[in-house]
């Protein structure tokens, strides 16, 4: 191994690194060589080590769980997507389908016209902390509950808890661990008896550990 | 037997759902704290998580192996998080701005011992370093990266690094300092 020269000014910089073990096998030579001649270096690397020791503590991701199940969703419907356009192109290229794939799509354009008067987007606010883009569609008889979850909640329990109230996710969870949901009022159930009051549904969730806050995002009417 | 981060980084490329999964827990806290550091908002610091996430499962055949997957992730993790900061304010601290208003350490050895010890002054301290030297600390002394691996992230020369490295130990000595003598008067 070559001994390597450097100047005690250049061993104070690297001093960090040989106190966290990522210096070169050359470079921690020399540190150390230069550490047994010098009282001031010895001292610089003390304080170090103190400062180190009384960094505070780092914070910890707890979202790690629906986090994960909301990049999956984004990475199936990718997937979907993809394989969706390939579908599409190879069916396109057989010329004698082209004219009722046209007819079709008209269809599905005058659905949609027809379905947009029940239809209710979501505020900005809400797309950017739910994450995902798009249209929930509402019925007349609908509720729509936006809940936050804690962040020790996995989205096996999430699933849980709505599926006891018949309530449908229909988008989350956001990086917040945020989801809406959907629910029917004439079929709304709560231990087996139907709920008549949203508040009724809203306090429920609100004695749910797991859940941080529930906030009423579309009324049925 | 547990698959290391190139190995796992290769499914991903195939388009192993699972591996992604087991990537995602494996990295997930150490790109969320890293994009506090520079965020400091625990919401976009999230969002930066979800998008670096989705880059690796889109793009994992750009890693070069020039440097760890560690390195890499981090790399990807400081420009996402430099694009959201520039986004939401506009402007960065300048090194020097902060430099300005450093003194000089005023007071005895043991007054030092006592205070760099002290884990309320470091807590408050850190919290007055800017963005670019507190996140060199960090770097070092949480992520345990060389200042080589740091320099790459960063995209900074490795005297940068240093430089930051020492004034921010400057100013943190001098402000621990500071505090042990505000609080014997």
């Amino acid at each position: 191994m070559n001994n390597m020269n450097i100047s005690e000014q250049e061993c104070v910089e690297i001093l960090p690194w040989y106190l966290n073990g990522t210096l070169s096998a050359e470079e921690k030579q020399a540190v150390e060589s230069q550490l047994e001649n010098s009282e001031e270096l010895r001292e610089q690397l003390f304080q170090l080590q103190q400062l180190r020791q009384s960094m505070p503590e780092q914070v910890n991701f707890n979202n790690s769980e629906l986090g994960w199940h909301r990049l999956q969703k984004q990475i199936r419907n990718k997937r979907q997507t993809n394989s969706m356009s390939s579908t599409s192109k190879s069916v396109l290229s057989q010329s004698g389908l082209k004219r009722y794939v046209a007819t079709a799509a008209s269809l599905v354009i005058a659905v949609q016209i027809g379905l947009f008067t029940i239809t209710q987007s979501p505020r900005q606010d809400d797309i950017r902390l739910l994450g995902d883009k798009g249209t929930i569609i509402v019925g007349h008889r609908q509720l729509i509950l936006q809940l936050q979850f804690t962040s020790g909640a996995s989205w096996q329990q999430v699933q849980e808890l709505v599926r006891r109230v018949n309530g449908d996710i229909v988008q989350g969870p956001s990086a917040l661990g945020i989801v809406q949901v959907r629910f029917d009022m004439d079929t709304l159930m709560l231990d087996q008896q139907p709920v008549q009051k949203v508040e009724e549904l809203v306090d429920w969730f609100k004695q749910q550990k797991m859940v941080r806050h529930v906030a009423v995002e579309v009324q049925p009417e | 037997m547990e698959l290391t981060d190139k190995e796992l980084l290769q499914r991903i490329i195939e388009g192993k759902e699972k591996a992604m999964e087991q990537f995602y827990h494996r990295f997930s806290t150490v790109v969320y704290r890293f994009a506090m550091r520079t965020l400091n908002t625990p919401m976009d610091a999230s969002e930066i998580v979800n998008e670096v996430m989705l880059e690796v499962w889109r793009k994992a055949d750009s890693y070069a192996e020039k440097s760890s997957v560690k390195t890499w992730l981090l790399s990807i993790t400081h420009h996402k998080a430099v694009d959201l900061l520039r986004k939401n304010i506009r402007h960065q601290h300048e090194d020097d701005d902060q430099l300005q208003s450093v003194a000089d350490p005023n007071c005895s050895i043991d007054d030092f011992h006592e205070a760099v010890s002290n884990e309320k002054y470091v807590a408050q301290c850190m919290g007055e370093l800017s963005g670019n030297h507190r996140q060199v600390v960090e770097m070092t002394f949480y992520e345990e990266l060389s200042y080589p691996e740091i320099s790459d992230i960063l995209g900074v020369p490795s005297g940068t690094v240093k430089t930051r490295m020492m004034h921010a130990k400057k100013i943190l000595l001098s402000c621990v300092s500071r505090l042990l003598n505000w609080e014997k008067k």
